[in-house]
């Protein structure tokens, strides 16, 4: 298990890379870091490592703390993005470098270093220099060298985004069964959801140097705690679209400018108190009924795009300022012919909200139903 | 040529730089010929001799003049080389490393204030050095010599190795950190193996210069006791009939080059080499 509490960690001139960070990981679990480029997935990686000082805050891994310890006596394994491998040595000292740090003999080190190369598939490669391997036979390598000293955590800082699609998907199946075969508590820093949501048991979204939410994949999916998260999460999109609470007599209804929807009982309850507050909806492309007809508490959707994704028919609209994309359900009574020519005659479509979206306060991005 | 696709006036083009080349090696050319020439033949007949070698082993006698064998000035100028090539080498990546990895206050200054050095010409300081010789009583004698001589070169080879230790991959050494390593047996173990080709440049040019100095041995040293070989050179050039035996000053500059080619050759394999990276592209 490790665990973090208010850490804290300022670069100089005062960039604060990150800000009251507090994260379990637990035992044996895959944990993915997600955010934009710069928000400081590195940072915490590294403070997990101890190859930066944190400014505050402390570490453990178990009850011990290790937020001063230096990173040789921490027992971790790190996979870089550029892999660094070591090139003047062959891949078998690559693999066995850290074990000779160990001061373990050369037999035994090599004899390890081969065992953990069967693993990976790579034992024909041991004899060569690190420069004469492909992308992905470096991946493989790093990953060996980082996981052959049985360390208590794997850290892997982007490990595959130097890896073309097709190999990236491989690698990344590997590294999950590996992971689960030794059953070591890993955190995988990447700025690629999906690969986020494939491989890990927990995900963690920062942006900024703030965790945004710690939850798993199906939670952050559904239930996005902010609407930086729901931007973030999910292919394709979540659709948003501007509304303000109205509680009349009648029910809870959602205004906006060109529509007026009833909220369903679960929701209405939440919005209980909030009377004229504006919100955002934010709805995935599954929680919408698409019909040809207007009726009563739809949205009209002004079609300005019909794609035919060759599995389903995608449409998108402008609804007041955001731009809606839709997927037309099964059994949807349209043809994408008829879409099209809906669409050069300048039709709508109409959208019905089903049970299930979120709300969430346009002010501070809060999700007022997760 | 063959392969030679390239299009015609391109290769015309290529034979009149061929054809200037020429031109301009031949009096370079002319020069080694008539260097070999006076170290090899006699003057007169042009039978081939190893006569003018013999101040390799025994004193010589040049017109009025006794010339001493060679011995004690080239064991000299062999420690001052080796002593002051070595320290300049490992001072200058221990302070090259620090420089651009640890962060300590004044780094920046001492940066700059290395490549300002750099561009000082050495001979300006060589009255300061004097008198501070003088004061630590050193003056006039090798050990004294060699401190200039390394403080003096200090600055321009830490800022070379420098840069070379600034272009190794961060994730490379984070690695070595992770793998159990501390700061010293990264360095030892990893780091120094990336900037060899920065290690054998500036030991290179340590060894030439070192081995080439006249100046300092000509200002800081006063009698004939320390003799080096660039002195030993110019006591024959100083000949008192003022008329130079160039052939056993061609002997003697031969001798005085071959350690400078055998140096060259051992470290150029190691100064071609230049791969640092540790992955693909980053
Ligand atoms: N050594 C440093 N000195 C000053 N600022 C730094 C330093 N390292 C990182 N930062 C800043 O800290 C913030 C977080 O950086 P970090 O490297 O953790 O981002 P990241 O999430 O890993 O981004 P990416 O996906 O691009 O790798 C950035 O704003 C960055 O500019
Ligand atoms: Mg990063």
């Amino acid at each position: 298990m490790i665990r973090i509490e208010a850490l804290r960690k300022e670069f100089d001139k005062g960039v604060v890379a990150l800000d009251s960070i507090d994260l379990t990981f637990e035992e044996g679990s895959f944990v993915a870091l997600l955010g934009p480029s710069g928000c400081g997935k590195t940072t915490t990686l590294n403070c997990i490592a101890g190859l930066l000082e944190p400014t505050s805050g402390s570490i453990y891994f178990d009850e011990q703390e290790v937020t001063n310890l230096p990173p040789k006596d921490r027992n971790i394994g790190m996979v870089f993005q550029s892999y660094a491998l070591y090139p003047h040595m062959k891949v078998i000292d690559n693999i066995a470098f850290s074990l000779k740090q160990k001061g373990m003999p050369k037999a035994e080190r090599h004899e390890k270093a081969r065992k953990m190369a069967q693993k990976l598939q790579i034992e024909h490669l041991l004899e060569r220099m690190p420069g004469e391997l492909s992308g992905g036979q470096q991946q493989r390598v790093s990953m060996a060298r980082a996981l052959v000293k049985e360390p208590k955590v794997l850290l892997l800082d982007e490990p595959m985004s130097n890896l073309d699609a097709r190999l990236k998907i491989e690698i990344r199946d590997e590294i999950r069964r590996i992971q689960q075969d030794l059953g070591v508590t890993s955190i995988i820093v990447t700025h690629d959801q999906e690969e986020a949501m494939a491989m890990a048991d927990k995900i963690a979204i920062l942006d900024n140097g703030h965790i945004q939410q710690f939850d798993t994949p199906e939670m952050l999916y559904h239930h996005p705690a902010n609407l930086f998260v729901a931007h973030f999460m999910g292919n394709p999109p979540m659709n948003f679209i501007d509304a303000s609470v109205s509680i009349r007599e009648d029910g809870t209804w959602l205004q906006g400018e060109t529509f007026a929807v009833r909220a369903p009982a679960a929701i209405a309850e939440k919005l209980a108190q909030m009377d004229g507050k504006a919100v955002v909806i934010g709805v995935r492309s599954h929680q919408l009924d698409v019909s040809l007809a207007p009726a009563p508490e739809t949205l009209e959707l002004k079609l300005s795009i019909v794609e035919n994704l060759g599995k389903e028919v995608m449409v998108s609209g402008e609804l007041g300022e955001s731009r809606i994309r839709v997927t037309m359900p099964d059994g949807f009574a349209g043809s994408y012919e008829e879409l099209t020519t809906l669409r050069r005659q300048g039709g709508s479509v109409y959208l019905g909200l089903q049970k299930e979206f979120n709300v969430f306060d346009k002010e501070s991005g809060v999700n007022l139903i997760g | 040529m063959k392969n030679d696709t390239r299009p015609r006036f391109e290769r015309k083009k290529e034979n009149i730089a061929v054809l200037v080349m020429i031109l301009l090696c031949i009096p370079v050319l002319f020069i080694y010929f008539s260097f070999f020439k006076n170290a090899f033949f006699v003057g007169g007949t042009g039978a081939f001799t190893l006569d003018n070698f013999r101040f390799l082993y025994e004193p010589i006698v040049l017109g009025q003049r006794t010339v001493q064998p060679i011995g004690q000035a080239f064991t000299n100028t062999v420690i001052f080389t080796a002593i002051s090539t070595v320290c300049e080498v490992v001072i200058s990546c221990m302070a090259g490393y620090a420089l651009a990895r640890m962060e300590f206050t004044g780094k920046r200054v001492i940066t700059f204030s290395l490549l300002s050095l750099r561009l000082f010409p050495g001979v300006l300081l060589l009255i300061g050095a004097l008198y501070v010789l003088m004061y630590l009583g050193v003056l006039n004698t090798l050990f004294g010599v060699i401190i200039v001589a390394i403080a003096l070169r200090l600055p321009g080879s830490t800022f070379i190795i420098r840069n070379f230790f600034t272009g190794i991959p961060r994730d490379i050494e984070n690695s070595a950190l992770v793998d159990g390593c501390n700061r010293m047996t990264a360095f030892f173990q990893v780091i120094i193996h990336m900037v060899k080709p920065g290690i054998a440049s500036i030991s290179m040019f340590a060894f030439m210069s070192a081995w080439s100095n006249y100046l300092l041995f000509n200002t800081l040293i006063f009698n004939t006791k320390t003799p080096v070989l660039a002195t030993y050179l110019r006591v024959l050039s100083r000949n008192d009939q003022m008329i130079a035996d160039y052939g056993v000053f061609a002997a003697m500059a031969l001798v005085y080059m071959l350690p400078v080619l055998v140096f060259f050759f051992i470290s150029q394999k190691q100064l071609m080499e230049g791969n640092i990276s540790g992955g693909k592209g980053i």
